[in-house]
């Protein structure tokens, strides 16, 4: 899960969570910034990979 | 959208834009803390799986009913988008984001183009047919918990779904 508030998907319990820093309402990142959107899902897909309770900060 | 809703709108997104942190703690009061974290793992290499995107960002098609964000206490039906859904046909309803960017390009909460692009290039197996779209920002969750999310993992395992990417608003 794209996460941009990581204290609530921490309470929740989310599995595999994918911390970025973009503003609320924007959470792949900019409108237009395909660059950004594929970052997102790449980093989403590796997260998969990983074991449950797993947190990573987006990478630029 | 009535008028009292968007005055609402308005208030509930200045407060987290300008005030994020207490916007962040307001939230978490009403979140439920969950000590286990589902145990689960993917079986099978990503290029095999087919993914889901899911999101509560008030997308869905608009050719369908838009969320009812003038309910109190918010919309928990959910909206099936397809796969081969083209980015022209999706919008956004919402009242706790500015949704004027999502309504501009919806991939910014709902890369669904991009996710297509993955499976094109074989680096996932493929999309699910039936992607997610939901209506966040409900502080009861009683009904999400009983009605929504049981019919989403219903339909999940009827689409054969591998793993699911969430985003929020």
């Amino acid at each position: 899960m794209v996460t941009i508030l990581p204290e609530i998907t921490e309470k929740v319990g989310v599995p595999r969570v994918l911390h970025v820093p973009f503003k609320l309402g924007r959470p792949c990142g900019e409108p237009f910034d395909f660059e950004t959107r594929r970052k997102v899902l790449d980093q989403l897909l590796q997260l998969l990979k990983k074991p449950s309770a797993t947190m990573i900060e987006y990478e630029v | 959208m009535k008028r009292t809703t968007r005055i609402k709108s308005k208030l509930a997104v200045a407060f987290s834009s300008y005030f994020l942190k207490a916007y962040n703690h307001f939230t978490l009061k009403h979140v439920n803390q969950h000590e286990d974290c589902p145990e689960t793992t993917l079986t099978k290499p990503l290029s095999e799986c087919n993914v889901a995107l899911l999101t509560t960002a008030g997308v869905h098609l608009k050719s369908d009913t838009p969320f009812n964000v003038d309910n109190p206490a918010g919309d928990h039906t959910i909206r099936i988008i397809p796969s081969n859904t083209e980015e022209e046909d999706l919008t956004v309803t919402h009242i706790y984001y500015d949704t004027k960017s999502a309504k501009i390009d919806p991939s910014i909460v709902f890369p669904l183009k991009q996710l297509n692009s993955l499976a094109e290039e074989g680096v996932i197996g493929s999309v699910a047919d039936a992607n997610i779209g939901l209506n966040g920002g409900i502080l009861n969750t009683a009904l999400v918990e009983a009605e929504s999310i049981p019919k989403v993992i219903e339909r999940l395992k009827m689409e054969n779904v591998d793993a699911a990417l969430l985003v929020p608003g």
